[in-house]
C-alpha cells in the first residue's frame, strides 16, 4: 500500500512551490487519470492546476496541508472534467433553475447534511467547499476553476438548491 | 440555509475525503519529460516571484509611509494655503536597496515630476563608474522645490557612483556639482526625491474632483522627482547558457552507448540521422517510404516508445554539443527527399535545427566570435566608429531584403549606397541567421559602451531623417508608415536586448502616476492620442487588446482602470484581481508613448480613449486586420530568406503548386494561375502563391506553363 503524499517532513513555515508540487503531483495525477484515462491529458490537467495555483501562491501556501492538498485536488478535478467534456464534445446543458423553496439546514442533523453533501456532484461540492470552507470570493473561485463569475455564482446557487433537494428527499429531519 | 452548519458539514466532508486520499494506492507515475520541463519552469518562475515580492516589501513599506505623509501635505496644501512650505532636504526620499544582480552591478532608478525628466538607469560594471545628473526640464521650477539625493546606508565599496543634483531655477538650470557625492555599493538603489510646486495649484484643482485623482495627487507628491542620472559608460557581461541537467543526462546516455544516435547505422552520427527521423515524423507511418519506416525504431532515441520531435530535439542538441555550431550544416541542399529533391521540408528542418541552436544562443556566440576575429566589418556607415547607428543602418538593409513594400522607403533614401554595400557583406556573413538583425544588436549590447540613449527611439528618427529625400509625414502615408516601422521596430530590438542583458530595468511604479501633476500632461496627451489614433486606424500598430482575448472592448478598458488602482494601492500582479498575465503585460510591455516606462498614465489612457472613441466593433475589426497582416509579414520574411538562399546556392526548392495558399493542390490552383495571367486586375497571386505556383522552369516567374504543370502533377498523383 502506498501513501499518496510523500513522506517528507512538513515544515512549520510556508512550504515552497516545489515542496507542494512534489508532495501532491501523484495524487493529482491519480485524480485526473480517474476521469480522463489518458496520461498526456492528465499531465496537462496537473500542470494547468499547478499553474492556476501558482498565480496566487502566496495566499494558498498559507493553508494547512489537508486544505492545500484538497484545494489542488479540487482544481485538478475541475480541469479534468472540463477536458473530458471537451474531448467528448459534451456541452453542459444548463438545466433551468428549480425552485425548491427555502430549506433551513438547522432543521436537519449534521450527519444528514454531510450525507447530502457527499451525494452532490463533484462540481457542486467543490464550489461549495471553495466558497464556504476556504472562504474565497466569486472572483477567486472563477480564477481557480477557469469559469466566468456568472457561472460560479450560478453553480453555487444550484449546488445549494440540489443540496436542499437531497436533504428533503433523504429525510432525516429532526 | 445556515452557513455555519453548511460550513461545518463541508469541513467534515473535506477532512474525511483527505483521509481517504492519504490511504489511496497510487501508482508511481513516470511523468513525461515535457511535463517535467513545464513544471521545472513553473517552479522556477513561482519561486522567482516570491523572491521578488520579498524584496519589494521594504520598498513598499517606506513608499507607503512617504506617500501617506505626502498625502497629508498635499491635502493641507490644497485646502488651506497655495504656498506650500519648503521641504526638509532629506524628507520625501525613498530609498530601497535590493539584492545585487550578478557580478558587480549598480542600478539607480529615478523618477521625475516631468515625464521628460524621468529616467531609469542601471549601471553594470566591474570598474568604478560615475554618473552625473543631467537636467532637461524646461518648466519653471521653484527654487526651494528640490530635495536632496539619497544616500545608501550600505558600506562604501570600490564601486562608486557620483551623483550631482540640481537646484531649480527658471528655464534650464545649471548644475550644482557639489550638492551630493555619494558612493554606492554594488546594489540596486532606488532614489526618489520630492518637491511641490504651488504654481501648479490651478491645474491640480482640476484633477481634484474624484477620489482616484486625489489618490493620484497623494502618491504623485511622494514620487515626484527632479533628479536624473545617466551613466558615463556601462557594459553587460555575457554569460553563455548552460546545458540543463536533463539534457546532460541524455548526452551521457548517448555517449555511454545506452542510447543510439546513429539512426541509419552507417557508423557515424551526423545531421542526416536527425533529418531521417524528422522526415519519418513529417510523413508519419501512412505516407512514409520503406526507408523512412526503417528509422521508426531507431529514431526512438529516448526509448519512451514513441518516435517524435522530442527525439529530434535531443539529437539536435547533442549534435551541437558534440560538433559545435557550423553554418555549413544549414546548407539546404544537404537534405534531400527520397527522390533526391530539396523541398520545403529541407528548409523547415534547418530552421528547426537553427531554433534549437538559437535557444542555446549558439548563433549569437558564433557571430560574436566572427566579429571579434575581424572577419566582419560592422562599421557599415563608414564613419570610423562602430556604434549602435551601424546596427540601425544594417537594420535598414535587413528590412529592405526581408520585408515587402520597402521600395517606397528605399527609393526615398539618399547617400546610402555605401551603407548598403557594406551591409550586404555583413548580411552575407550571417546569411544562415534569419534574425541577424537581433544578433547584431545583441553584439552591440554586450560588447560596446551602453548608453540609455539607445533606448530612445528619437535618436533613430533623427539619424534616419538625415537620409530622407523628402520628410516622411502622414500626407505620404506609405512612406511614413515604413519609416515609422523601421525606426520603431529597431528601438524595440534594442530595448529587448538591453532588458535581457540587465542594462535596463523597469521603473519605479510611482513615476508612472506623477504625470498628472505636470501641466504638460493634457497638451502632450492630445498630441500623443492623435498620433496613436492615426497609427492604430492605419494598421501601423496593434489595436489595444489588453487582455489578449481576441477582441477590443470595454473589458480591456476595465483592466486598465483596475491596473491604475493597483498601482495606487501598491498592489502587485499576485494581489490584483486582474489576470496575472494581463497585469504583467501592462506592467512590463505596454509602453505606447515609447518613454521606457511601462504602464504609465499615457499607456493607460491612450487605449482607454481610443476604445471610448471607436467602440468594440471597429477596433476588433482593426485588430483582426492587423493580426492577419502581421502573420503575412512573417510568411513574407520566411519567403525572402528562401529566395535569398536559392539565389545564393542555385538550388531551387521544389514548388508545391498551391497557388491559392489553402494547403491543397487542386485544379482551382491551375485555374487561378491562368486567371492571374489573363486578368491580372481581378485575380492576383500573393507572394507565397507566386512562389508555390512557379513549378515549370522554376525561377522564370508565372507563365501558362506553370498552370499546365500543376495539371500534369494532378494527373500523375
Amino acid at each position: 500500500m502506498e501513501i499518496c503524499l510523500d513522506n517528507a517532513e512538513i515544515t512549520e513555515s510556508s512550504p515552497t512551490f516545489e515542496e507542494i508540487y512534489i508532495k501532491n503531483r501523484r495524487l493529482m495525477m491519480y485524480t485526473a487519470m480517474n476521469i480522463l484515462n489518458n496520461f498526456a491529458d492528465a499531465e496537462d490537467c496537473v500542470s494547468e492546476a499547478f499553474l492556476r495555483f501558482s498565480k496566487n501562491f502566496e495566499k494558498y501556501s498559507k493553508l494547512d496541508w489537508p486544505k492545500m492538498t484538497s484545494l489542488l485536488v479540487i482544481i485538478v478535478r475541475n480541469a479534468a472534467l472540463d477536458k473530458y467534456r471537451k474531448n467528448q464534445k459534451i456541452c453542459l446543458s444548463e438545466t433551468p433553475d428549480e425552485d425548491v423553496g427555502a430549506v433551513s439546514l438547522d432543521s436537519y442533523p449534521i450527519d444528514s447534511v454531510i450525507s447530502a453533501i457527499k451525494d452532490l456532484k463533484d462540481e457542486y461540492r467543490d464550489v461549495l467547499m471553495l466558497r464556504y470552507v476556504y472562504g474565497y470570493n466569486i472572483t477567486e473561485i472563477s480564477a481557480l476553476l477557469k469559469i466566468n463569475s456568472d457561472n460560479v455564482y450560478k453553480r453555487i446557487q444550484r449546488a445549494r438548491k440540489v443540496l436542499a433537494k437531497n436533504l428533503e428527499e433523504g429525510g432525516g429531519k429532526i | 440555509m445556515s452557513k455555519d452548519i453548511l460550513k461545518d458539514a463541508l469541513e467534515d466532508v473535506l477532512n474525511e475525503s483527505f483521509n481517504e486520499m492519504t490511504g489511496l494506492d497510487i501508482p508511481d507515475y513516470d511523468f513525461s519529460d515535457e511535463f517535467r520541463d513545464k513544471m521545472e519552469k513553473l517552479t522556477a518562475s513561482s519561486e522567482k516571484r516570491s523572491e521578488k515580492k520579498r524584496k519589494g516589501i521594504l520598498w513598499i513599506s517606506v513608499s507607503a509611509l512617504t506617500a501617506a505623509a505626502a498625502a497629508f501635505c498635499v491635502w493641507t496644501g490644497l485646502r488651506n494655503t497655495p504656498q506650500l512650505s519648503t521641504k526638509d532636504n532629506n524628507s520625501g526620499i525613498i530609498t530601497s536597496v535590493e539584492e545585487p544582480t550578478e557580478g558587480t552591478s549598480v542600478s539607480i532608478q529615478t523618477t521625475s515630476v516631468c515625464q521628460a525628466d524621468s529616467k531609469t538607469t542601471t549601471i553594470v560594471s566591474s570598474e568604478p563608474v560615475s554618473a552625473v545628473t543631467t537636467y532637461s526640464h524646461t518648466q519653471s521650477i521653484p527654487q526651494n522645490g528640490i530635495s536632496s539625493v539619497s544616500q545608501s546606508q550600505a558600506p562604501i565599496t570600490n564601486h562608486s557612483v557620483t551623483v550631482a543634483t540640481t537646484t531649480g531655477t527658471h528655464h534650464r538650470p545649471t548644475l550644482n556639482t557639489t550638492a551630493a557625492n555619494t558612493s554606492l555599493p554594488a546594489q540596486v538603489v532606488t532614489t526618489v526625491t520630492s518637491y511641490y510646486d504651488p504654481e501648479l495649484n490651478e491645474q491640480l484643482d482640476e484633477y481634484e474632483r474624484s477620489l482616484v485623482m486625489k489618490k493620484f495627487l497623494a502618491v504623485s507628491a511622494a514620487a515626484a522627482s527632479m533628479l536624473s542620472v545617466s551613466p558615463t559608460h556601462s557594459m553587460a557581461v555575457y554569460v553563455a547558457p548552460k546545458v540543463s541537467e536533463r539534457f546532460s543526462a541524455y548526452f551521457e546516455n548517448i555517449d555511454s552507448g545506452l542510447w543510439n544516435a546513429d539512426v541509419d547505422g552507417n557508423g557515424t552520427f551526423e545531421a542526416q540521422d536527425i533529418y531521417k527521423i524528422y522526415r519519418y515524423i513529417l510523413n508519419n507511418e501512412k505516407y512514409a517510404s520503406k526507408e523512412e519506416l526503417a528509422v521508426k525504431e531507431a529514431g526512438d532515441i529516448n526509448k519512451n516508445g514513441i518516435t517524435n520531435l522530442e527525439d529530434v530535439k535531443i539529437l539536435e542538441k547533442y549534435y551541437f554539443y558534440k560538433y559545435g555550431f557550423d553554418p555549413e550544416d544549414f546548407n539546404i541542399s544537404l537534405y534531400k527527399d527520397n527522390s533526391d529533391r530539396v523541398t520545403i521540408d529541407s528548409y523547415n528542418f534547418i530552421e528547426e535545427m537553427k531554433s534549437v541552436a538559437e535557444s542555446d544562443d549558439l548563433l549569437y556566440q558564433y557571430a560574436a566570435e566572427k566579429i571579434k576575429n575581424g572577419d566582419v566589418d560592422l562599421d557599415v556607415n563608414s564613419d570610423g566608429n562602430i556604434d549602435i547607428m551601424d546596427a540601425f543602418d544594417y537594420y535598414v538593409y535587413f528590412c529592405k531584403n526581408y520585408y515587402s513594400g520597402m521600395d517606397v522607403l528605399i527609393d526615398n533614401i539618399k547617400d546610402y549606397d555605401s551603407v548598403f554595400k557594406k551591409s550586404e557583406d555583413v548580411f552575407a556573413a550571417f546569411d544562415y541567421d534569419r534574425n541577424s538583425d537581433s544578433t547584431i544588436v545583441k553584439y552591440f549590447i554586450y560588447n560596446c559602451d551602453f548608453s540609455p540613449e539607445w533606448l530612445n527611439v528619437n535618436i533613430y528618427y533623427d539619424h534616419f531623417h538625415k537620409y530622407m529625400k523628402q520628410s516622411p509625414n502622414t500626407s505620404n502615408y506609405p512612406l511614413y508608415s515604413k519609416y515609422e516601422f523601421v525606426t520603431r521596430s529597431f528601438s524595440y530590438l534594442v530595448k529587448d536586448a538591453a532588458l535581457e542583458a540587465g542594462l535596463a530595468t523597469v521603473r519605479d511604479d510611482t513615476s508612472k502616476i506623477d504625470l498628472l501633476v505636470n501641466p504638460e500632461f493634457g497638451p502632450k496627451f492630445d498630441v500623443l492620442f492623435a498620433q496613436y489614433d492615426s497609427d492604430v486606424m492605419n494598421g501601423l500598430i496593434t489595436p489595444p487588446d489588453i487582455n489578449h482575448d481576441g477582441s477590443v472592448n470595454f473589458k480591456d478598458r476595465d483592466v486598465l482602470v483596475q491596473y491604475m488602482y493597483d498601482v495606487i494601492d501598491y498592489k502587485t500582479a499576485e494581489d490584483s484581481t486582474i489576470d496575472y498575465n494581463t497585469w504583467t503585460y501592462i506592467d512590463t510591455q505596454l509602453d505606447l508613448n515609447d518613454n521606457g516606462v511601462y504602464g504609465d498614465l499615457y499607456d493607460l489612457w491612450l487605449p482607454n480613449h481610443l476604445i471610448m472613441k471607436y467602440g468594440e466593433d471597429t477596433l476588433t475589426e482593426k485588430l483582426n486586420e492587423y493580426n492577419a497582416n502581421q502573420e503575412n509579414q512573417k510568411k513574407i520574411s520566411k519567403l525572402g530568406h528562401i529566395r535569398y538562399l536559392e539565389a545564393k546556392s542555385d538550388v531551387k526548392l521544389q514548388r508545391s503548386g498551391d497557388a491559392d495558399g489553402d494547403s491543397n493542390v487542386k485544379m482551382n490552383d491551375a485555374v487561378l494561375v491562368m486567371q492571374s495571367i489573363s486578368n491580372p486586375d481581378r485575380f492576383q497571386l500573393d507572394d507565397w502563391g507566386e512562389f508555390n505556383a512557379d513549378l515549370y522552369n522554376t525561377g522564370d516567374g508565372i507563365t501558362p506553363m506553370d498552370a499546365l504543370e500543376i495539371q500534369n502533377q494532378l494527373l500523375l498523383k
